[in-house]
């Protein structure tokens, strides 16, 4: 619309005279001067519009028209300065605007397919509806998604309820244990009790029995009294009936000491209790050993002069230690006890050493502490030695080892809780 | 020897009684010996001679200078004996030694006996233990 304008600009010609202005020139330089705005505010408009414009078509475009109405603004510039420029630089600039309004007039027309490619109606259309198939499948997908989320809420419902019955199933288990354990606690309880009535049992037998036992023995010697002496057989079957009686009167003893021993120490007799004073009273109560002659004992309490036990199985510790070693002396050495004790970082030690005869602890070891077992047969033993040892010292928390070498002789160490040489306050 | 007033046993076994008899007899300790087969008839007895009950001429009633006492003893053991012997008169007591003779080794028994002051025996009695014992108290 514009390049046909910039042709239909009448061409003025320079032919008037210089200085010579007609009422009818004064006319035509007015409407150039209007034309000239005119053009400039057009193209001025165009180049606002250009730097607005955010696509780069349209910029394009806009700028080339407003290049074109520059150059129309050009042409009636001249038609209005006419008078003023020589000719051929008039008709320089003119064939100038001309060139840059042409060269414009082809730039805009190669931008013109760009402009064109502003979509179509059936383009938005395809466009719409691969939308519409985008959100079909989007919401298929939601579709999907919520099954999927309805599913897992279905399995966690169902494992929910799987581990709720689990769960039950676990209480009612621990339900049974409980009163399985109630039961166990106390068919245990029974035992006990049956135990310690059997312990009784024991103790009240072997005692009773002694009585019997001792008037037998008794009646045995105002029968031997009353009976001619020198008798060489009857002086025989007094002395096996004699071996007998004190047979089974040492059994019923052995029977009363384990039965007293299996028994809880009443705790008002626990107290810190002397060895040597102990020591002692085993000496005295053993009149048949000869203790100056027979045995040689040396004994260091120093370290550790008290224990924190009953005097009654302390004497019987000492007491069954003391005959073990005397018992399995070895007949060609004469016979050395020694017994010392000492303090250890838990454990108060007591260690009771002989050179005895010894014994093979890997043959015997395992059985060494059980009850009625015996390893020799060359001397009176019954068999309860070693286990009331070890009842004692299991009683007391305790523990004992031993440690022998056949032909050399035998140490016993007791371990017991260690408890405050002073105060008898356990350590 | 001095021979002693008197000797009450007091056991429940009979053999016992028996033989200890024999033995005292034997050893010519006294010319009198009793037995009671438990601590209340033996304590019924020494009431009634504490209270001069009895017939002064009649033998079998005598005060005796030792009784031997076992612990276990039905109706009325040792121990509940000893309670009421201690609650007779002064007087009749101070010249009455006693003795438990029993075959328990218990150390609450010795205690006990230790306690009351009174001589502790384990049976079986023997010439050693009776001569021990009249050395000792008299």
């Amino acid at each position: 619309m514009i390049v046909p304008l910039l042709f239909q600009i009448p061409f003025r010609t320079s032919a008037g005279d210089a200085g010579e202005i007609s009422g009818l020139q004064s006319l035509m330089l007015v409407g150039e001067l209007l034309v000239v705005t005119a053009y400039l505010l057009g193209a001025g408009a165009l180049f606002y519009l250009a730097m607005k414009r955010d696509d780069k078509e349209r910029r394009l475009i806009t700028v080339l028209l407003g290049i074109i109405a520059l150059m129309g603004a050009g042409v009636h510039l001249l038609s209005f300065l006419g008078d003023n420029i020589s000719g051929e630089l008039q008709l320089l600039l003119r064939l100038f605007y001309g060139v840059v309004a042409l060269g414009a007039a082809i730039l805009l027309f190669k931008a013109i397919p760009g402009l064109l490619a502003i979509p179509s109606q059936r383009q938005l259309e395809m466009t719409n509806a691969r939308l519409r198939e985008q959100i079909e499948e989007k919401e298929r997908a939601q579709i999907a998604l919520r099954e999927h989320q309805q599913e897992l809420e279905q399995r966690v419902h169902d494992r929910s309820a799987q581990l709720v019955a689990a769960n039950r199933e676990l209480e009612r288990e621990v339900e049974n244990r409980k009163s399985a354990e109630k039961q166990l606690i106390f068919k245990n309880y029974e035992l006990v009790k049956k135990n310690a009535d059997l312990d009784d049992f024991v103790y009240y037998a072997s005692r009773d029995l002694k009585g019997p036992v001792l008037n037998v023995s008794g009646l045995v010697e105002a029968i031997r009294e009353e009976l001619p002496p020198h008798h060489q057989e009857l002086n025989h079957l007094f002395a096996r009936l004699d071996d007998s009686v004190s047979s089974i009167h040492r059994k019923l003893n052995n029977l009363a000491e384990v039965s007293r021993i299996q028994k809880p120490v009443d705790p008002g007799q626990l107290g810190m209790i002397s060895f040597a004073q102990v020591l002692e009273e085993v000496k005295g109560r053993m009149p048949e050993v000869n203790w100056d002659t027979d045995v040689s004992l040396e004994t260091d309490f120093s370290a550790a002069p008290e224990v924190f036990l009953s005097r009654d199985n302390l004497y019987s510790l000492l007491r069954n230690l003391i005959s073990n070693s005397i018992k399995y002396r070895e007949p060609q050495r004469p016979l050395r006890i020694s017994l010392s004790s000492e303090l250890q970082a838990k454990s108060l030690v007591l260690k009771v050493q002989d050179n005895g005869i010894g014994m093979d602890l890997s043959q015997y070891g395992q059985h060494l502490f059980s009850l009625f077992r015996r390893f020799h047969d060359h001397v009176e033993g019954s068999g309860v030695g070693l286990y009331i040892i070890k009842r004692i010292m299991d009683n007391n928390r305790g523990k004992v080892e031993v440690e022998s070498t056949l032909g050399e002789g035998t140490t016993f160490l007791l371990y017991f809780v260690n408890h405050d040489q002073d105060t008898g306050e356990r350590v | 020897m001095k021979k002693l007033e008197g000797i009450l046993l007091i056991d429940d076994d009979d053999t016992n009684n028996f033989l200890n008899n024999r033995l005292l007899t034997r050893m010519q300790v006294t010319e009198k010996i009793r037995e009671f087969r438990n601590g209340k008839q033996a304590f019924d007895y020494l009431y009634s001679v504490s209270q001069n009950h009895y017939d002064t001429n009649a033998p079998e009633y005598f005060k005796p200078a030792l009784i031997l006492l076992d612990i276990n003893m039905p109706v009325m053991d040792g121990f509940e004996f000893l309670a009421l012997f201690e609650k007779l008169n002064e007087d009749f007591r101070k010249d009455v030694v006693l003795a438990l003779l029993t075959t328990s080794e218990h150390n609450q028994d010795t205690e006990r006996a230790a306690a009351s002051n009174i001589a502790y025996l384990t049976k079986p009695l023997t010439t050693e233990k009776v001569q021990q014992l009249l050395d000792m108290y008299f």
